[in-house]
């Protein structure tokens, strides 16, 4: 009896893990396309970037940490730069053609990775500080993804208060629910679009050196990781926090329980728990309605 | 009978009160004008008339037949159609395929797969007759993105009337139009079969008393009065809220 | 070249010589085996008449309805699947197959386009991705049925087993020829579908899918028609696939298919139907002059999309036709 508790116990934490992951990618996919109508298919490539990136700081520096603060750094001048110079000129045309566009770039991004790094299944360690087991429910569990879960909630809960106790967050959360708006109220939009690009390619990044000691680092991680966030945003509703998060442990937990009990069905598991939400609530479980 | 009979519609937005009980009867072949300020729940009747909106409560009938709450292509294809404040047109198409495309709904075609849409001669034939009915004629093959603003008027109007519809709803088809252009658009739609049955929403006074057989006013989601154009001209009521205002408007 | 063009309504176009051009490059396809030796050119027009079906199938939806499904490649890769199943637990007949594939992918399509047509824009986009990843984990997860990523190997080479017309496929030039056959009966077939008063609703639904309904049409369910049409074109050019290459693996309906055809019909030139002809014939061209050369195909594919996209939307077609009627049309001004 302890002993089946102790699994689901060790189960839900690793549920947990990954959903809290699952919600940072699935936070900058979803503000990103509130801010702009741009579904960034590059997120995957991005996440990818991040996890890479890391493993290059980590052979340099050494150290983990820095690397963990480089990573984000790094991957949000990419995005800025992406939106700066390739976005930014197809505002006027409409959004098919940025998704188009972002299409295009997870074809240079993935190859690129490639050919930097190789197409072999690299790994990157955990912090010496959190490389060994806590036992927790009775079984061993390990302590950096503990980690993962305490800064995956740190990192929600800074930014549910950046959205709703700052200005910038106000001004965010406004060309979310409505863009003429905020373009009426003098606001210089150009750089919010370009700030909020930057933000989601750096949680995008930060993701992917942070799943890196967990996940792995293989060719194919890139859009693996897309799909699955497209699948929490549908999910959870596009444009909002609480969408983000409560369809990123919907659908973490179902794989991760799915993955042990019945690894055959595990995606399937998810695409239908997408199909059933969308046929209830076409706009998702938080979104607004009718897109 | 009549033709389009609204009862206690009623439309909120949020805590704003779009439309506050409105009632209207309107007779087959009526042209019925449809006035007031703006804010005055016009549109939104339009759009909760055809199904773009649904009523938060009350009820619409086409005909005796509840049409309340319905998809907007059921309530068309039940014989209602409408025209659009702001040109609401298939621009990358010519002027001929925007009417064909219409005209075709109702001939039952549209579902045909392996027979060229050049190929069913009555329903070219109808595009043809409803665009000279529009002095549309000599623009057929052009993009309608290339059209004038006035000339993209007359194929939004055109589209509807394609549609055959026995009760056709017009918002405010003079908007942006130059004095000229709207005496010869006011023309046509004068010109249009009489079983129609004709709801129009217009600013221009001139078009709505060369037009219509009755008035409806419009103030904060209700109506204010209803009658002839005489009865309304000589209400007071109507004439310190809103008329006096708009004529003096419409004339400089 | 061609005189398609997006807005079939234009009239503005000059029409002679159309038929006369149509004539000579059928005769032109038809004669290429005789005017070459080389199996290698002959087997890669083949790819290329196979993938110019799979890219008109999908420019069905996205140039001529407005649809942006990136998950095509699902329909490919069930037609080769099932084609290649059928053909080694059945019969490897070739009629029996190819409409095997046909029927199941009709059927994918439906209950794929069945959910995603509820959404509108980049859900629908997201949500055929999303399906189509769901049938490349189910091809990739069956090992017994589909070899999982080992793929499908010792696929029979189909047969037409009617007396007295000997068909078969091991002979590249006859293989060549049936390949030509079903393209040009689906080029003929799909032009009659988008020539169509069908045909045009689609139309009418990329312009401004609103007023179709405040027309009276149903758009939903033309929606789902047209995406069945497309998936069943797309499920044709799978079975063909089968055929030409004797083996399948789950790569054929990954998500790099699915962006590989996009890719084709956006450079090719979307809502006409020899644009994305065009588009798989220089993809494929280009991918095997570049990967002879360098393995960096993917930089240099995305690389070339992105070039289209910011600065030639219209594609090869596009182009071809400013140079070609630029004077002379104001129909493709955008």
């Amino acid at each position: 009896m302890s002993d089946t508790l102790g699994f689901y116990g060790i189960q839900f934490l690793n549920g947990m893990a990954y959903s809290l992951l699952l919600f940072l990618l699935a936070m900058g996919l979803s503000l990103i396309f509130g801010m702009m109508d741009v579904m960034n298919l590059a997120h995957g490539s991005l996440y990818m970037i991040g996890a890479y990136v890391g493993l290059f700081f980590l052979g340099w520096t050494g150290q983990f940490w820095i690397a963990v603060v480089l990573v984000p750094i790094a991957v949000g001048i990419i995005g800025i730069i992406m939106e700066a110079s390739l976005l930014r000129p197809l505002y006027r045309r409409g959004h098919l053609d940025q998704v188009l566009l972002t299409f295009g770039l997870s074809f240079v991004f993935m190859d690129m990775v490639k050919w930097i790094w190789g197409a072999d299944i690299r790994s990157l360690p955990a912090p010496p500080g959190l490389a060994k087991s806590a036992i927790i429910f009775g079984r061993s569990f390990p302590e950096y993804r503990l980690f993962v879960i305490v800064i995956g909630l740190i990192l929600a809960l800074a930014l549910w208060a950046f959205l709703e106790r700052t200005r910038l967050g106000a001004v965010i959360r406004a060309g979310v629910a409505d863009k003429e708006m905020v373009s009426g109220l003098g606001i210089n939009i150009t750089l919010v679009f370009t700030l909020v690009f930057g933000l989601g390619a750096a949680l995008a990044g930060l993701s992917g050196i942070i799943a890196g000691p967990v996940l792995g680092l293989y060719p194919g991680m890139d859009f693996e990781t897309l799909i699955i966030t497209l699948i929490v945003v549908v999910v959870g509703g596009l444009g909002t926090l609480k969408g983000s998060f409560w369809g990123a442990i919907l659908i973490g937990q179902a794989q991760t329980f799915g993955k042990v009990l019945v690894p055959d069905f595990a995606l399937l598991i998810v695409f239908v728990i997408m199909a059933i939400v969308l046929l209830a609530r076409p706009s998702g479980l938080f979104g607004k309605e009718a897109a | 009978m009549e033709a389009l009979k609204v009862e206690k519609l009623y439309k909120n937005f949020g805590g704003l009160q779009a439309t506050n009980g409105i009632s209207l009867k309107v007779e087959e072949g009526e042209r019925r004008a449809i006035i007031g300020p703006n804010g005055a729940g016009k549109t939104t009747l339009f759009n909760l008339i055809s199904g773009e909106l649904k009523p938060s409560a009350g009820h619409v009938f086409l005909h005796d037949q509840e049409i309340t709450g319905l998809q907007p292509h059921q309530i068309a294809a039940k014989g209602l159609a409408r025209t659009f404040q702001r040109n609401n047109l298939f621009l990358g198409l010519s002027v001929f395929e925007n009417v064909r495309i219409a005209a075709q709904q109702k001939n039952g075609i549209s579902s045909k797969l392996l027979s060229p849409a050049s190929s069913f001669r009555d329903v070219n034939a109808e595009t043809e007759e409803i665009l000279e009915t529009l002095a549309l004629g000599d623009r057929k093959d052009i993009l309608t993105k290339n059209l004038s603003y006035g000339e993209q008027r007359q194929v939004e109007i055109a589209i509807a009337l394609a549609t055959r519809p026995k009760v056709l709803l017009l918002d405010e088809p003079c908007a942006g139009l130059s004095p000229t252009e709207t005496t010869m658009l006011t023309g046509m739609i004068k010109r249009m079969p009489n079983d129609i049955t004709i709801l129009i929403i217009e600013h221009d006074m001139d078009v709505v008393f060369a037009l219509a057989d009755r008035i409806a006013v419009l103030h904060y989601g209700e109506v204010l009065a209803e009658g002839t154009p005489q009865e309304v001209k000589a209400n007071k009521v109507v004439l310190e809220v809103y008329l006096g205002e708009e004529v003096s408007n419409a004339r400089t | 070249m061609s005189l398609e063009t997006t807005y079939p309504a234009g009239g503005v176009f000059v029409r002679s010589g159309k038929l006369v051009f149509w004539l000579v490059m059928l005769a032109a396809l038809a004669a290429f085996p005789i005017l070459t030796t080389s199996a290698y050119s002959l087997s890669t027009l083949t790819e290329i008449l196979i993938f110019g079906i799979f890219a008109m199938s999908l420019d069905l939806l996205l140039g001529y309805t407005g649809l942006i499904s990136f998950g095509h490649a699902a329909f490919f890769g069930v037609g080769a699947y099932t084609a290649g199943l059928v053909a080694i637990k059945i019969a490897p007949n070739m009629l029996l197959t190819m409409a095997a594939g046909i029927v199941v992918c009709a059927i994918a399509a439906f209950v794929i386009g069945f959910f995603s047509i509820r959404a509108a824009g980049v859900f629908f986009l997201m949500l055929t991705l999303a399906f189509s990843q769901m049938v490349y984990a189910i091809a990739h997860q069956w090992t017994w049925l589909t070899g999982g990523s080992n793929g499908l190997a010792g696929i029979p080479r189909p047969n037409l087993s009617v007396p007295s017309l000997p068909i078969e496929f091991y002979d590249p030039t006859k293989f060549y020829y049936i390949t030509l056959g079903i393209f040009v009966i689906s080029l003929l077939l799909l032009k009659r579908i988008v020539s169509s008063p069908f045909g045009h609703v689609l139309l009418g639904i990329r312009e401004n899918e609103g007023r179709m309904k405040a027309v009276g049409y149903n758009t939903r369910n033309f929606k789902l028609a047209a995406f069945v049409i497309a998936g069943a074109f797309g499920g044709l050019s799978g079975v063909l696939y089968s055929y030409f290459n004797g083996f399948i693996s789950p790569s054929e309906l990954y998500w790099t298919m699915s962006g590989q055809v996009m890719v084709m019909v956006i450079i090719g030139g979307a809502g006409t139907l020899v644009g994305p002809v065009l588009g798989a014939g220089t993809i494929l061209l280009l991918q095997n002059i570049v990967s002879s050369n360098t393995e960096r195909w993917p930089t240099i594919m995305g690389m070339v999309f992105i070039f289209f996209v910011l600065l030639a939307r219209n594609g090869i077609t596009g182009l071809l036709d400013k140079v070609w009627h630029g004077a002379r049309s104001q129909v493709w001004k955008h």
